[in-house]
């Protein structure tokens, strides 16, 4: 639920960023009518998303629950224990918030259970999204070509599955020159296609 | 009318014959490269036919022209990567059956059922051309208006397994077509970086949303449900694949009727095609909950709808100068620099050259269906890369298919940028596909929107304009009642499970 329900609120949010990129402009407002059309039916879709994937009725219901207990049962204790002996605010505030984070959230072992994966996923992805980020940042400088080599070379030797690691590596280096040789014959010789002007091919 | 037996003969010569048939290898391989779509496959083509016949150059471009359609099958069954727009549903069932290892059954499903349909939309060319010409004519603003946002809502129930998600991932996909010129105004919208100048482009988004979240699950460890890492592959004789094929008639006829009468409609495209088609078989299915997870129908479905409209996407063209696809457009390029003006006079000034080349079309769908199912035979391979060469390879192919387009590295950056979003999304339950069509039907949505608002503005008035008349009617029926439908389905088995 935890899961659904951020979602619906994130599909919430990026309506209303979008709808508000769309009306806050200087010149051209006629030109954002459709975009601006589309965002609305955006932000029904997330209303909807929220109402039945998010379970917004019961949310609201165990919200509305806790509130009352808070506001109420809290007030009925407060008179018949007397004033000389209040709660102390603080529990009664962190009885609140607990009961609303468990709310919100009640993460579930399987929600905790994919969230942990997500996080080993994203510690895998690291060293791939720093290559596709470097290759594409220096392909214009360094060469289109050349930079393509590397990435190709530096894929296939960190996420190889052979151990040991550096004993692949000669074999994946002329792989990757044989591909790269392949793609030049394609896309250079036959295709004809210009590449940016750089240090290197 | 029986004009195409008489120029069949032309076909058969030495030239023409070893033309067509290095156009249709040709196209296989372009169409399963991604990125290489079938109007960029076309356009690079036309100036090799600058100094052959007229006749010739179009058997290539013809030749091209079919087997790109089919060949864009092959990256989508192999890798889950749409080597064209008009393949994005065959991704939805062939993938899963090619990770099940029946990959070369997969293959062979695709080739024979874009076969079957491309004969009989060729057939509808060569018979229904003047009749059919008038019926497409008669599609204003308005009804190409909800043919896209049938499109955008067709997509929505099948994508993610959750009607809401896929309809507001497809409308996310309409949003960002937005993103550049304003078609009417010409205003710049949305354009916060260098990179966002030119608007999205098409081929960009499809590569970068469909290949690099495959990409990307390749490199993160991934286990499959049952504790194995990879299914055994099997091997399907060809007529086994030809009889399972026959016997999902019902996918072939819908798949073939769809193509057909989508491939009519000027500018709707494969893509709607292809989808509707799938749809409209799911949803006829006894067993629609095996779509999604690998079943046949939903492949044949798409690939006889996809080779369906070659044919038909011809007949605006030739009688009438009115493309009715994108690669219809750079063929009609291919025409007028042979000199031939298209027009009612085409088949009668030039009707050698005009029937050689739907002759060429016919046997063209023959020789991909031959060539296709051999290269089915080399899909082990493909399937038995160890996935970090794939992972490099596909990078690599992506960064190149996309900045070929237009000589562009901003269509890079804006294809890594969707395609890293979009493998974070596909972890919430999103699917790229609604996405890439809200892409592509955009323009088409939009201009003919806005064309529609200023015609309604001048005459009965913009509401009447498009919630009126027996065909926006009829249109606007289907969408509602495939979002009703879709949600119900959902319901249903949501009740069941």
């Amino acid at each position: 639920m935890l899961a659904k329900r951020l979602t619906a609120i994130g599909g919430l949010l990026l309506s209303f960023l979008m709808l508000s990129l769309g009306t806050n402009v200087e010149n051209g407002q006629e030109a954002y009518f459709f975009p601006n059309l589309i965002t609305y039916f955006l932000i029904g879709l997330a209303f909807i998303l929220l109402l039945i994937e998010g379970n917004l009725l019961d949310w609201l219901k165990e919200i509305k629950s806790n509130l009352s207990n808070f506001l109420f049962s809290d007030a009925s204790q407060e008179n018949s224990k007397g004033s000389n002996n209040q709660p102390a605010p603080s529990s009664r505030y962190s009885s609140l918030y607990l009961s609303i984070s468990q709310t919100i959230a009640s993460p579930e072992q399987e929600s905790i259970i994919k969230l942990k994966k997500l996080k080993d996923e994203f510690f895998a992805l690291i060293p791939m999204l720093f290559i596709i980020f470097c290759y594409l940042n220096f392909a214009e400088t360094i060469g289109l070509y050349t930079t393509s080599f590397i990435a190709f070379a530096l894929i296939t030797i960190i996420y190889t599955t052979h151990r040991p690691r550096n004993k692949t590596l000669l074999k994946n280096s002329v792989i990757a020159l044989i591909f790269i040789g392949f793609i030049y014959l394609v896309f250079a010789v036959l295709l004809k296609l210009q590449t940016p002007s750089a240090w290197l091919l | 009318m029986l004009d195409f037996l008489q120029y069949m003969p032309e076909v058969f010569t030495l030239w023409n014959f070893t033309i067509l048939v290095l156009g249709t290898v040709g196209g296989l391989i372009l169409g399963a490269t991604p990125g290489l779509s079938p109007t960029m496959a076309v356009a690079l083509l036309i100036p090799f036919t600058f100094h052959m016949q007229p006749t010739t150059g179009l058997i290539l471009l013809g030749a091209a022209y079919t087997s790109t359609v089919a060949g864009g099958a092959v990256s989508a069954i192999l890798l889950s990567i749409p080597g064209a727009p008009a393949n994005i549903a065959t991704t939805l069932d062939g993938n899963p059956l090619a990770k099940k290892g029946k990959a070369t059954a997969a293959l062979h499903y695709c080739f024979i059922s874009s076969f079957i349909g491309g004969v009989i939309g060729v057939f509808i060319l060569i018979f229904f051309t003047p009749t059919l010409s008038k019926w497409a004519l008669g599609f204003g603003p308005s009804h190409l208006f909800w043919v896209a946002i049938l499109g955008v809502t067709v997509i929505g129930s099948l994508g993610s397994g959750s009607v809401i998600k896929g309809l507001f991932s497809g409308f996310v996909g309409l949003w960002i077509s937005t993103i550049g010129y304003d078609p009417v105004l010409g205003v710049e919208r949305f354009n916060y970086t260098e990179h966002l100048a030119g608007g999205i482009n098409i081929i960009a988004a499809l590569v970068g949303l469909f290949a690099i979240p495959q990409v990307l699950s390749m490199v993160t460890p991934q286990t499959l449900p049952n504790g194995i890492t990879k299914f055994a592959m099997e091997s399907q004789s060809v007529v086994t694949s030809m009889m399972e094929t026959i016997k999902r008639w019902k996918a072939l006829i819908i798949g073939s009727v769809i193509g057909v009468v989508v491939g009519l409609i000027p500018g709707a495209g494969g893509q709607i095609a292809g989808l509707v088609a799938y749809d409209q078989t799911r949803k006829m299915s006894p067993n629609k909950e095996d779509f999604g997870k690998g079943e046949p129908a939903g492949v044949i479905a798409a690939e006889s709808a996809n080779n369906g409209m070659v044919g038909p996407s011809l007949v605006p063209l030739l009688t009438l100068s009115v493309p009715g696809s994108p690669t219809a457009a750079v063929l009609l390029g291919g025409l007028l620099i042979h000199g031939l003006f298209p027009g009612p006079s085409l088949f009668t000034d030039h009707a050698p050259v005009v029937w050689t080349f739907i002759d060429s079309l016919l046997v063209g769908q023959l020789l991909m269906c031959l060539f296709g199912i051999m290269i089915s035979r080399y899909s082990r391979f493909v399937m038995d890369i160890p996935e970090f060469y794939m992972a490099a390879a596909i990078t690599v192919l992506a960064v190149f298919g996309t900045y070929s387009v237009q000589n562009s590295f901003s269509d890079v950056f804006v294809m890594m940028t969707l395609g890293v979003t979009m493998f974070f999304a596909s972890k919430i339950g999103f699917s790229p596909s609604p996405v890439v069509l809200g892409i592509i039907l955009g323009p088409i949505a939009e201009t003919n929107f806005l064309q529609g608002q200023l015609i309604g503005s001048v005459g009965e008035g913009t509401f009447n304009y498009f919630f009126s008349g027996t065909l926006n009617i009829v249109l606007i029926a289907i969408v509602v009642s495939s979002i009703i439908y879709s949600a119900y389905s959902e319901l249903s088995t949501k009740k069941k499970s």
